[in-house]
């Protein structure tokens, strides 16, 4: 058991940290959940009985660590259709230090409901595949797609606003 | 002439209808701009080199912690309890007939 757990970090480690990145938006909050998600896989790992694939059963147990970090952190101050723009502005206005994500880049994302953050981040990080993110966050490949589309066009939009907007000015 | 969807202005490029609406090439050029932006910001996210060695370091320490297993504390404790119950039978048995020994 202990080398299929090795194996399992070594292969699952970094999807499952931009999973809690996308998810939560915040990379130390994202590491302690992908801590604990990779304890719990640890723990059941013996009951695992292979009844959904192995990676389905990951990000199964990575996405609920993530939902128990954010229930621990508080009530949410956002829905899943809520741009999470004001919590990402009142986070970066806080002490606590930036991190390599607090960009221009993550300013733009926060101005989309989480649901679009979560899809759009997790496209970029992993590689722009449809089908991992899909199977990441446990959603149709559909939904991926459509959840993209809008949330490119928005932010698109937005951007080429700006342009004319500083061009005019 | 109506501007197409962003998927046909996206498949027509550069030289399709954006060439001549100033609005579908701002919108096209924008969203270059926010894809090379999104590569940069989250193409390189990979988890702390950190985190496997914490991860460890938590799995030891849950095994130290963990409670003993509960079976030996289960038969020591029949173990016992089937001696004080053989000393209270033998204790029932032959404490009368002691005491007639002693009372004569």
């Amino acid at each position: 058991m202990e080398e299929e757990f090795e194996r399992i970090v070594r292969e699952y480690q970094d999807r499952i940290f931009r999973l809690a990145v996308s998810i939560l938006g915040d990379r130390a909050a994202a590491e302690e959940a992908a801590q604990d998600a990779l304890l719990r896989i640890w723990k059941g790992l013996p009951r695992f009985r292979g009844e959904s694939s192995l990676s389905t059963w990951i990000y199964t147990i990575a996405r609920n660590a993530c939902l128990t970090a954010l229930a621990r952190a508080g009530p949410r101050t956002e829905s899943l259709d809520e741009p999470a723009g004001r919590r990402q502005a009142d986070r970066h206005s806080g002490a606590a230090p930036e991190t390599p994500l607090a960009t221009d880049a993550e300013a733009l994302i926060g101005t989309l409901p989480a649901k679009y953050r979560q899809v759009v981040t997790l496209f970029y990080m992993q590689e722009k595949s449809y089908d991992e993110v899909a199977s990441m966050l446990g959603l149709p490949v559909g939904t991926v797609k459509t959840y993209l589309f809008r949330a490119r066009k928005s932010l698109a939009e937005e951007l080429a606003r700006e342009r004319v907007r500083k061009g005019g000015a | 002439m109506a501007c197409p969807d962003l998927e046909i202005l996206v498949r027509e490029g550069p030289g399709g209808h954006a060439a001549e609406c100033e609005h579908c090439g701002a919108l096209l050029e924008a969203l270059a701009e926010l894809d090379s932006t999104l590569e940069g910001a989250y193409g390189a996210v990979s988890a702390p080199p950190s985190l496997a060695a914490a991860v460890r370091m938590r799995i030891a320490a849950h095994q130290t912690v963990r409670r003993p297993p509960v079976l030996p504390e289960i038969l020591d404790f029949i173990g016992w309890a089937a001696l004080l119950a053989l000393v209270a039978v033998m204790a029932q048995r032959f404490l009368p007939l002691l005491g007639a020994v002693i009372t004569g």
